[in-house]
């Protein structure tokens, strides 16, 4: 039914519409709320029919209700930096003698479980993708991270790091950084990227919290606390407390603290906390769960087609508050939650 | 002894390390200044300097690396500063040699 067969058009501006709400007479009043009802509704309407575009547009594998079940590789690097190392452990293979082997295996089914059972995601790519997990990565290495198809984990040098693979949110964040690239591609630069480094931290530590069934207040909102050493502990970084993870941790709560600086791709895990804090903010406020409905509300709008991948934090924030708009209803509690918690960190 | 001449004083090779990101996001700075170190190791951080220095900067794409580690070199020398700036996954050779052993004395910092 083609309800808009021309794309409709607001005359009068909803700042104006809400001025006439607020100083208007009775009748000036109500015929004021329902032209913006019948506005936002028509916005509410655009933003779902860009939704099933997009959805359209993405491969064949992910309209099929398949999947399920991960695909996993773990390969033994044994210290190298260059090519891949030989197979440790496939898909349904039994556990290697390996710890760090047996960690990733089990973290990679972890982090396919809650894309699976709570967004409805199969894999990296939303169409099945192996998932290819690189262990002992270097000598000492005390990184992880995702070069644009697999995950590299090191071992930690014992003093900063420790085993990367012990540490599931990580595990998480990393996976989530393919995710993102499939579905927004944020850049990874200044608040775009900040925003990038937010979303793997987010995912990361719903993974960890949906393993552990904990809900919004069990959380501890720590990443990294399994895989520090004794000079950064307890954790690399606090969604709920930005900025007190370790004695090195300079994260802001709000945009007060944003940090203009050139290092780190324009302090993409330096500002990462202000998303951070706000998903927290929503998730403790809404209670319950956070996977199911603060973590819907941001995985939907990592999905959303009216986003760029060189957004900032405001768009992002109306992007989430529009998401929330469309999955639970303009007036919902989520929307109000939603932008209180971008409120609190002053970038709404 | 008078009317002796001291002979110049080797004031050595300022040297400035940071690196960033990584998924800890952690920064860790080094700063050394070569005169303070012994001889022998001196001379082999002034030749890994000098080996980075003349090496052509590779080829830098767009990226679609996440979390990787980046390194910035500032080396100061008779009072001129060189500077150089690289990711993990684009380190020529001897880049890498010198933020090898650079990264072995840097320590966190806010």
């Amino acid at each position: 039914m083609a309800i808009y067969s021309q794309r409709p058009t607001c005359i009068v501006p909803p700042d104006l519409l809400k001025r006439l709400i607020l100083e208007g007479d009775s009748e000036v009043r109500v015929r004021a709320l329902e032209t913006l009802s019948l506005d936002i509704s028509v916005r509410q309407a655009r933003a779902e029919i860009a939704g099933r575009r997009d959805f359209d547009t993405r491969p064949l594998g992910s309209l099929v209700d398949a999947g399920g079940t991960p695909n996993r590789v773990i390969h033994d690097q044994a210290q190298a930096t260059t090519g891949v190392g030989a197979v440790a452990r496939g898909e349904g293979q039994p556990a290697s003698k390996d710890s760090a082997v047996n960690e990733a295996y089990d973290g990679l089914g972890a982090t396919y479980k809650f894309y699976w059972e709570a967004c409805r995601r199969d894999s990296i790519d939303a169409a099945g993708m192996l998932m290819d997990g690189l262990v002992h990565y270097g000598t000492n290495y005390n990184n992880a991270m995702w070069d644009g198809d697999q995950m590299l984990f090191g071992d930690g040098d014992g003093l900063l790091f420790t085993r990367f693979t012990a540490s599931l949110d990580v595990i998480g964040h990393e996976l989530t950084h393919g995710v993102t690239q499939y579905e927004l591609n944020l850049v990874y630069s200044s608040q775009a990227g900040a925003l990038n480094e937010s979303m793997s931290d987010v995912m990361g530590s719903l993974v960890k919290q949906y393993a552990l069934k904990q809900t919004a207040p069990q959380a501890d909102w720590l990443i990294g606390p399994d895989c520090v050493g004794p000079k950064l502990k307890p954790a690399l970084r606090s969604m709920k407390a930005p900025g007190t993870a370790n004695s090195y941790d300079n994260q802001p709560a709000d945009m007060d603290g944003y940090v203009k600086t050139m290092e780190d791709h324009g302090g993409v895990h330096t500002n990462s906390g202000i998303p951070n804090h706000a998903f927290y903010l929503l998730a403790i406020k809404l209670g319950g769960n956070a996977w199911e409905r603060a973590g819907r509300i941001w995985y939907e709008t990592l999905r959303d087609p009216k986003l760029r991948p060189n957004s900032g934090f405001r768009s992002f924030a109306s992007a989430t508050v529009r998401q929330a708009g469309i999955i639970y209803g303009t007036s919902s509690a989520e929307v109000s939650a939603v932008r209180e918690a971008w409120s609190a960190v002053k970038v709404l | 002894m008078t009317g002796s001449t001291k002979p110049p004083r080797n004031t050595g090779m300022q040297l400035r390390f940071v690196q960033t990101g990584g998924v800890g996001g952690v920064k860790l700075v080094a700063e050394i200044n070569t005169s303070q170190l012994p001889p022998s190791e001196t001379a082999s951080i002034e030749h890994l300097v000098d080996a980075a220095l003349a090496e052509a900067p590779p080829k830098t794409e767009t990226s679609r690396v996440r979390d990787d580690l980046q390194y910035e070199v500032h080396v100061t020398r008779g009072g001129t500063t060189t500077s150089f700036h690289a990711s993990e996954r684009d380190l020529a050779p001897n880049v890498a040699a010198l933020v090898k052993r650079l990264a072995e004395r840097a320590e966190p910092r806010r």
